[in-house]
């Protein structure tokens, strides 16, 4: 079944998924005025860019994963094995840009001694956010499972 | 378990073909013979009901319990 929420979802996918293209792009543009404007961590412009272009390449990673999944709700196939497996690499995704912009806040923070209120608010905000995501995306997976197996037990219900 | 379904001994008394069965009782014939070579493991009582009007039978006429699981 493909429902309106679906097919809006899908819309909002495509320019959010443009809009990180966008961002990668604009990643080492930005990164190069700041390195004219503060030359002294000029050094810092080309690891720090590859760093968040891997992190918006993961919620890349993780939008199409959604549109993955989605297809499997309009095909009637979600509540199949193969459907954790999609979660996985969501939960994955979300781990590995949690671990490099906490890398990069610390490096940032504590190696550099540099970036003020960015540190000490990014920090605390993106350990957090990206830890209850990640909470948030096993719990429902514990849930789907559960449907799973819900499913399987009454398709064998003659 | 040991909960045997003996719906071809009642088939054959109501000389009723699988094919017609399944249409008259409401379920794919691939159901039917999943009932009747014992691998069902749930029925629906709706479908327990509808097999019962069909063949004109109690429960008890295509459902047999033994203490030993079929050989």
């Amino acid at each position: 079944m493909t429902t309106l929420a679906s097919r809006l979802l899908r819309v909002a996918l495509v320019i959010l998924l443009l809009g990180t293209v966008l961002a990668q792009v604009l990643v080492p543009v930005v990164a190069s005025q700041e390195a004219r404007i503060f030359p002294e961590v000029e050094y810092l412009a080309v690891p720090y860019s590859v760093a968040l272009i891997l992190v918006i390449a993961c919620v890349q990673v993780a939008l199409l994963v959604v549109w993955r999944l989605l297809s499997m709700v309009d095909g009637g196939v979600i509540f199949t094995r193969g459907a954790l497996r999609w979660v996985d690499a969501i939960i994955a995704c979300a781990v590995v840009a949690t671990v490099l912009s906490i890398g990069v806040l610390i490096h940032l923070g504590f190696i550099v001694d540099a970036g003020g209120p960015l540190v000490a608010l990014g920090l605390p905000a993106t350990l957090a956010g990206g830890l209850a995501f990640v909470l948030l995306m096993i719990v429902m997976r514990g849930l789907l499972e559960s449907a799973i197996a819900d499913r399987t037990e009454l398709d064998e219900v003659i | 378990m040991a909960l045997i379904v003996e719906l071809d001994v009642m088939l054959a008394r109501r000389k009723m073909s699988v094919g017609d069965f399944a249409n008259a009782v409401g379920i794919t014939p691939a159901n039917v013979a999943v009932l009747k070579n014992g691998r069902a493991r749930a029925i629906r009582f709706s479908t327990l009901d509808s097999i019962c009007r069909v063949l004109d039978c109690q429960p008890g006429d295509i459902l047999r319990w033994t203490a030993d699981p079929p050989a």
